[in-house]
């Protein structure tokens, strides 16, 4: 996901908010503050939209009461489990490393 | 606020209110909103301008000549009623025409642009891209330099030397960017949405002086208002060559 930028981390919060379950945008700022602490702002939001939809990570579902649910691709899926993979093995290292200094 | 928030999302670029305004002015709705989320969607209209760009979607923005046309036109005939009111270097009128050139080329290049988008050959498309840089070069003498004249005469001391400063390092940067932009067409429409920005905020800004009292506490704010616009452009540009060096590569 490295050709997301600077939108990474939004990009995977929003991905990680859309694998449990098709939300809209306020559903997904809730969803993600609420596993995070973190209140994204609608800027930011639609930023990082606009480009995991570009690389079709994620999809819109039709409109709903002006609301615009989106839905994970499979391509999506694959994409946030090599990325928390990827986390939890420089996760593994690094904890590794600080049980062997201690 | 909200009120602020819907008035700040009519700025984003049109192609993209087509396809996001109705579910992000619907999320507006929902939100309680904070201070903070007026600046995310400053920032977030920045950074649509800048580091996206609808050419894998509709090309609305740049294919619909009209529109393009009319706001160029709409800019040359407020560049007009400036010069006729404001002869800033001397009291010739016949710099009308420097105020109307620049105006005037990107008419035409657009025209050209336009006209040879999908048929030119590569050499074409690389004249219409030189033709670009030289019209941002244009762009931004002219914004940079109209600006520090009229300012120059009216700004109170303190802040002269700063936008001399602010002009010279802005000019200087937009060129070297635009010489780098080169052929990358996606780009080149953020950076001329960019100058674009600018040039609506320096006729604003140039109203605003006409009309007050120069070197009065408006004025100044106008003058520092133009300042930090300056500065978010010089800004974006850098941000964009940091995290996005493709939109700023040439041979990419």
């Amino acid at each position: 996901m490295d050709e997301l930028g600077t939108f990474t981390d939004t990009a995977v919060l929003v991905l990680l908010s859309l694998a449990g379950g098709d939300k809209h945008g306020y559903a997904m700022i809730e969803d993600i503050e609420e596993v995070t602490g973190k209140r994204l702002g609608p800027g930011t939001l639609y930023g990082a939209l606009a480009r995991l939809e570009d690389y079709a990570l994620i999809e819109a579902l039709p409109t709903n009461n002006r609301r615009k649910p989106y839905r994970i691709t499979p391509d999506g899926r694959a994409a946030l489990q090599r990325y928390l993979h990827h986390l939890r093995n420089l996760s593994n290292t690094g904890l590794a490393r600080l049980e062997d200094k201690a | 606020m909200k009120w602020l928030a819907l008035w700040i999302v009519r700025f984003y670029p049109q192609w993209w209110r087509q396809r996001y305004e109705t579910e992000m002015l619907a999320l507006v709705d929902d939100l309680s909103l904070r201070p903070a989320d007026l600046l995310d969607l400053l920032f977030g209209m920045w950074d649509v301008h800048i580091n996206l760009t609808p050419s894998h979607k509709e090309d609305v923005m740049f294919n619909n000549r009209y529109t393009f046309t009319g706001i160029t036109l709409l800019l040359l005939a407020v560049a007009i009623l400036v010069a006729l009111f404001v002869p800033f270097i001397s009291e010739d009128q016949s710099e009308l025409l420097l105020f109307a050139a620049p105006m005037l080329s990107l008419l035409a290049a657009r025209a050209l642009h336009t006209r040879w988008r999908d048929t030119a050959p590569r050499a074409a498309q690389r004249l219409v891209g030189a033709a670009y840089i030289l019209l941002g070069v244009l762009v931004a003498l002219f914004v940079y330099g109209s600006i520090t004249a009229l300012v120059f005469e009216s700004a109170m001391p303190p802040l002269i030397g700063l936008v001399w400063l602010l002009a010279t390092v802005g000019f200087v940067t937009w060129t070297i960017a635009a010489a780098r932009l080169s052929l990358q067409t996606d780009a080149l429409h953020s950076a001329l949405c960019g100058v674009g920005f600018l040039v609506a905020a320096a006729y604003v800004g140039m109203l605003f002086l006409l009309f007050v009292n120069p070197g009065s506490l408006v004025s100044n704010a106008v003058v520092t208002l133009f300042v930090i616009i300056n500065l978010a452009w010089l800004l974006g540009l850098a941000q964009t060559a940091l995290t996005h060096p493709t939109h700023l590569n040439p041979s990419s």
